[in-house]
Parts: structure tokens; sequence; C-alpha cells
């Protein structure tokens, strides 16, 4: 299982870094979003900064996620079935996704607080917040991206069926991240880091149960 | 299961529950209470005439045993002199004491009212005693005379300040959410029943479900609204911010993608699995919102954050009455409706394979 996972990654990252011109695409994306946003306001509270770097985060997230499953032809796929588990193809892929997303959220925060300051008090809390969130999207928007390749029209289909599933996890993930821009009790914070890290371990959880469903065709 | 949607009792059962939660939550009265009252303020040494304006009493009635108080703390100023007009319209005669000690002046008054018919009941905060006439002569606190009843005697719902007639809803509005939670709950348990056995009528009860519990959702959103509306004062200013409210809101969304998610696939086999497995993680969250984010935002709705349920308003249990026997109903009639579109369905596919 760890061998499998091991080669499923490092032939993603390969993928990855051969076709480049998608992951410069992605960068791109997301400095385009910033400098969007910032024309847009000009001068934010830290309310609103929190909150736009959240939906810049979604929507890039969205973009890079949904072609996790898309990039490889349908017949590279029933080639993996026959070599590789089911378990070991979804979790590769959340982890792949995982650095996929601490690289975006480290320049999209980057980018971001050059042009639009950095309110933020507690740079440590807010850290583990932007972890917990790009691991948050990679889990949650990694196995959507499984079902909407299985349909036509998938890049649509992908957002339809993320919004709303993600719009519980937005809601912890501002208040957990208020922690690193407002003084916050510490019971409070470790409560709120526990709920969200226990949500994703659940996520994880069920995408392991149920990925072979929807890989088997 | 699949042989009791073919039953007919539960179907009987549960439109006679609904009937009878209608009939009673629309006719049964609410309790009596004051509305309104003037002048709502008199000075001390004065003698002043109060026009109550009662609702669902019964003044005229029982005018010979009616009483009304003043009350701040402890003192309890009778009306000297009490004549009802009409069941729902009082006077009152009160001599305000010039002696009046010091902590009685200036203070904002509850006026009681009590009657055999009605018993006792309370308009809070109504009228101010102000300074006037000063008298150092000792005050002597009235005697509290004993009344016969403190209940109404006749059958009725709570009257409450701020709800009034609105009170009703509870029983339409609330079935409406326990019926939306019952009903994806079975999808979901379909979901996992289909993905186990791959059978495909159990994905077809899953959206059957699924597709009933996005119209009660519907239902509960728009009896909410209208609740709020009256209550919470207009829409904008609170609809996105309760919990609750988005709750609901994202229990639409989250399975109306699901149906969006069930078109794009055209194989039925795969659309099934596809479809069964987002059910599930959609349930998940949905869970997830409606009983964790209560705790962590700030919220106007009952039962949340603080701020008093079910519980509190309904002290006699009259709303229970008809509020068990609503949710049971209106259930009933959620899986009614999930029934006939599994039927609707089966019978397609039979038709399709005969055809064929």
């Amino acid at each position: 299982m760890l061998k499998e996972l091991k080669t499923l990654l490092w032939k993603d990252l390969k993928l990855e870094w051969r076709k480049r011109h998608a992951l410069n695409g992605l960068l791109l994306y997301v400095v385009l979003m910033v400098v969007l946003v910032y024309l847009s306001f000009e001068k934010v509270d830290f309310v609103t900064w929190n909150a736009l770097l959240w939906l810049i985060l979604l929507f890039s997230s969205i973009n890079a996620v949904a072609k996790s499953f898309l990039g490889e032809s349908s017949a590279r796929h029933l080639y993996y079935y026959h070599v590789a588990r089911p378990q070991a193809v979804i979790l590769s892929k959340i982890i792949y996704n995982l650095f996929l997303m601490l690289l975006i959220a480290g320049i999209a925060l980057g980018v971001y607080s050059l042009v639009l300051g950095f309110p933020v008090l507690y740079p440590l809390r807010y850290f583990a917040a932007l972890f917990l969130g790009a691991s948050g999207f990679a889990t949650l928007f990694t196995m959507l991206a499984a079902m909407a390749s299985r349909a036509e029209n998938s890049a649509a289909l992908m957002a339809i069926l993320s919004f709303p599933l993600f719009i519980p996890m937005l809601v912890i993930l501002l208040t957990v991240s208020r922690a690193g821009l407002v003084p916050m009790e510490g019971s409070v914070i470790l409560q709120n880091f526990a709920l969200l890290f226990l949500l994703e371990l659940v996520i994880v959880g069920i995408s392991l149960l149920l990925f072979p469903y929807i890989w088997r065709d | 299961m699949i042989k009791q949607m073919y039953k007919r009792w539960w179907k009987v059962l549960g439109a006679l529950l609904v009937l009878y939660s209608i009939l009673a939550g629309l006719a049964v009265p609410v309790g009596p209470g004051l509305s309104d009252l003037s002048p709502k303020e008199a000075k001390t040494g004065e003698e002043v005439l109060i026009q109550l304006r009662g609702y669902n009493t019964h003044f005229k009635a029982a005018a010979s045993s009616l009483r009304i108080w003043l009350r701040h703390k402890d003192l309890y100023l009778p009306a000297a002199q009490v004549h009802s007009s009409s069941d729902w319209h009082a006077l009152a005669r009160f001599h305000i004491p010039a002696n009046l000690p010091g902590a009685y002046r200036n203070q904002v008054y509850d006026v009681i009212v009590n009657d055999d018919e009605d018993g006792t009941f309370i308009l809070p905060r109504a009228f101010s005693v102000l300074s006037g006439r000063v008298s150092e002569e000792e005050f002597r606190f009235p005697q509290v005379e004993s009344v016969k009843n403190n209940d109404p005697q006749w059958f009725n719902f709570p009257h409450r300040i701020v709800l009034y007639e609105s009170i009703r809803n509870l029983l339409f509005h609330v079935p409406m959410w326990f019926a939306m939670t019952l009903l994806l709950t079975f999808s979901f348990a379909y979901a996992i029943a289909y993905l186990r056995t791959f059978n495909p009528v159990y994905d077809a009860i899953a959206a059957a479900t699924a597709n009933a519990g996005i119209l009660f959702g519907l239902l509960g959103f728009v009896t909410g609204a209208l609740w709020g509306n009256y209550a919470w004062g207009a829409l904008n200013k609170w609809l996105l911010q309760d919990t609750k409210i988005l709750g609901a809101l994202i229990g639409i969304l989250l399975y109306m993608a699901y149906f969006v998610l069930r078109g794009a696939l055209s194989d039925d086999e795969k659309r099934a699995r596809i479809s069964s497995v987002y059910n599930i993680f959609a349930w998940v969250m949905f869970i997830v919102f409606i009983y964790v984010t209560p705790r962590m935002t700030q919220t106007l709705h009952p039962g949340n954050g603080g701020n008093p349920a079910f519980s509190s308003y309904d002290l006699d249990s009259h709303l229970r009455m008809v509020f068990y026997p609503a949710v049971i109903g209106w259930m009933l009639i959620g899986l009614w409706i999930s029934s006939l579109q599994v039927r609707y369905h089966l019978l397609k596919e039979k038709r399709y394979d005969q055809e064929n």
C-alpha cells in the first residue's frame, strides 16, 4: 500500500513537472485574482481581508483540483485500476492536491499581503488555519473532482457540486482563521481547530470507503 | 420497507394526523391577554381612569369577578372600581396614593388582570407612575386578595408577547424541518443500501426521499420567512445571518446539486452509483452544519445560543398536544409523497421492459 502510494504520488509530481504550463496557468490565475480583488477594493478591513483571501483560495482550488482526474485519459485510469488499489489512488491524489494547495495558498498569501497588507496579529495561528484550510480543500474537492470527471461537462458540474458542500467548511474556516486576527481564548481556538481536523479526517475516511464505487467503470 | 410502500394504514394515519393538526392549529384560540391600554401614565396623588383592551378575554361574561392591579415588585395597587363595557374592553379607576414611598415613584408598573373565566394574565411594564403630589403620611401596603383560579377555564394556546397569533406557526413550521431531516436521513440510508446491494429500487427510493426532502425544506423556509418577517422584522435584516435558516438553505442547495449530478449522468447504473456517493457526502456535511455551526455563530432562532425554544412557550403543554401529531403526520405525508414517486418510477421501468 505504502509503496503503491509512493509510486503514484511520484508519478503525479513528475507529470505535473512535465506539464509545467498547467501549473503556471494556475499560478497566473491566482495572481490575476489578487490583482482583480485589489482593483475592486483597494482598501479593506481585516474581516474583509480574511474573507476575500478564502474566496480567492476557494476559486483557485476548485480550478486546481478539478483537473486532477481530467488530466489523464480513461485508458490510463483503466490501467491504474488493474495495477493499484483504489484507496492508494485516492490517497495519492489527496496528498498530491494537498501539496498543490499549500503551494497555491503560500503564493496567494504572499501576493495578497503584498498588495493588500498583512493585518494578522498571530501569524502562527493564521498559518495553522491556512494549512488546515488547504488540507480541507484538498480532501473535499479531490473526491468531488472524481465524481465530476465521470460526467460530461464536468468543469461546471465541479463548481455546482462543491459550493454547497463547502459552505459548512467555510463557516468553520472563517471562525478558525479569525483566531489569527483577533485575540481569542486558547481553549476555543483548540476546540475549533480540533473540529476542523476531525471533519477532514471524516471526509478522508468517507473518501477511502466510497472511492472504489466511483472508480470502477 | 418496500412492502410497506403498498400498505394503506400509515397513509391514512398521516392524513388524519395532518388534518387534525391543521384544524386544531387554526381553530384553537390563543389565550387571554391585554393588547393595549390608555392612558399609559399617571402622577401620584391623582385619580386615573384606565381603558384596557383585552384579547380573547371575557370581561363582560365574568364581570362580577373581574379584578385589576398595578404591580411593581411587591406592591399590588388594586383598582378602586372596575367596569366592563364588553368582553374585550374594561375600565379601571385607580387612586394613585400621594404617600407612595420613593422606591415606587417614577417606576414602570405591570398591569395584572384576573377573572374567573380567563384566570390571571399580565401586561408587563405597561404603566408608568410619575412623581406628582407628595405626602409624608405613612404608606400602608394594600392586602393582596386571593383569586379563585390563575388559569383560563378554556382550552387555548399560550398568549405570548411579540408572537401573539403567530405562535400557531410553530405547528406548521417546525414539523417541516423535522420531516425534511427525516426524509434526507432516509435518502442517506438508502444510498448506503444501494452501494451495498446495487438494487436499483434503493436508488429510486433515495432520489424520491431527497426530492420530498427538498419540498419540505422549501416549505419550512417559506413558513419560517413568514414568521421571521412578523417577529423579527424585514427579511433582509436577518435572512442569511441565522444558522438554522442557512442550514435549511444549504440542505436545499446540496440536494439540488444532487439532482443536477443525476441529470448529468446518462447511464443508469453509473448515475445510481455516483449520486449515492454524493448523497452520503451531502448528508454528512448537512448534519455537520446543523449540529456544529449553530454553536459557533450568533443566532436569533429559538432553541440556539440561549434563545428560548418551545418548552418555555408551552407551560400547559397544549401546543404539544397538536405539535407531536403534526410532526408524525407530516413525516408520514413526506414518505407517502416519495412512495408515490418510487411507484411511478417502478411502473415506468416495467412498461419500458414490456415494450422492449
